[in-house]
């Protein structure tokens, strides 16, 4: 599977847990990168791209709020996907990221099969 | 804002480790203060509501991250480096019981804002402890097979 994937969020374990899933559904291991907040993913996204970004929200230095919003801000970024895997849970900010064009949402706790479905559920989007 | 107990939120926290980590658990018989004399270490988030400001503390006990994380990443408890890996693990679980909490308390609707997780000292977390014994908050205890987590809400 080609696609190139871009893991956010400032947690290891976190980490750790959705590189299991990506690479369980499918996803080559050199095609997956990781960031620890927005900053960085924003600084990986302008070295190299990618199709998928899994977003963390509640992050320090660069919240995934803010990348979303500087994301919406560069055309060269339009056909990356986000999919926010996040413990936020209030109906206005997520409004608010739809209007941005996240659609993909996974609330934490998740089940690992949840987070693959989730993947493989982009993957097949981008057939 | 909703009312949320301690016996509700134990409830809460069983449901989320098992989902995201197949750790099943029970409400624990031991104390506040026995699981932090065996604790590996504490961590505490920050949660801001209109009228009112809560800390939630996390404390587990080696045995129960182990457990946590292993399950998250697909290892045997006693594979997971607890100097690697334990309090990225209290961090973690912060944040994601904080979120619960928030959702609880607030729903989808309430303006909420829960704060970065952090590392907390013993004496900040017994702190705490002496505050919701003051009758401001709540704790509780969940068991593990090996060990035991403790959640705690302190109002302000």
């Amino acid at each position: 599977m080609n696609y190139r994937i871009l893991i956010v969020d400032d947690s290891p374990l976190l980490r750790a847990t959705a590189r299991r899933a990506v690479l369980q559904a499918g996803a080559a291991p050199d095609n997956v990168r990781e960031a620890k907040n927005g900053r960085e993913a924003l600084d990986a996204l302008a070295k190299a791209p990618a199709d998928i970004v899994l977003l963390d929200i509640n992050m320090p230095v660069m919240d995934g709020f803010e990348f979303v919003e500087q994301k919406a801000k560069n055309p060269a970024l339009a056909g990356v996907k986000v999919a926010l895997v996040t413990t936020e849970g209030n109906k206005k900010r997520l409004d608010r990221m739809t209007q941005l064009g996240v659609v993909h949402y996974l609330r934490k706790p998740f089940e690992p099969e949840e987070l693959r479905a989730l993947v493989s559920e982009l993957f097949q989007e981008g057939k | 804002m909703n009312a949320v107990t301690g016996s509700d939120f134990s409830k809460t926290v069983r449901s989320a480790l098992e989902r995201m980590a197949f750790v099943n658990t029970e409400p624990g018989e031991d104390t506040a203060g026995e699981v932090l004399a065996q604790a590996f270490g504490h961590a505490v988030v920050d949660i801001a509501a209109p009228s009112s400001r809560m800390t939630l503390v996390v404390s587990a006990t080696p045995g129960m991250i182990r457990e946590i994380a292993g399950g998250m990443m697909g290892l045997e408890p006693e594979e997971v480096d607890i100097d690697e890996h334990g309090r990225a693990t209290l961090a973690e679980l912060a944040n994601i019981l904080g979120g619960e909490l928030v959702m609880k308390l607030g729903g989808e609707t309430i303006e909420m804002r829960m704060g970065l997780p952090g590392e907390a000292t013993d004496e900040t977390t017994g702190a705490h402890l002496d505050h919701i014994g003051a009758g401001h908050g709540w704790a509780c205890v969940i068991a593990g097979d090996t060990g035991r987590l403790l959640v705690a809400m302190a109002e302000w």
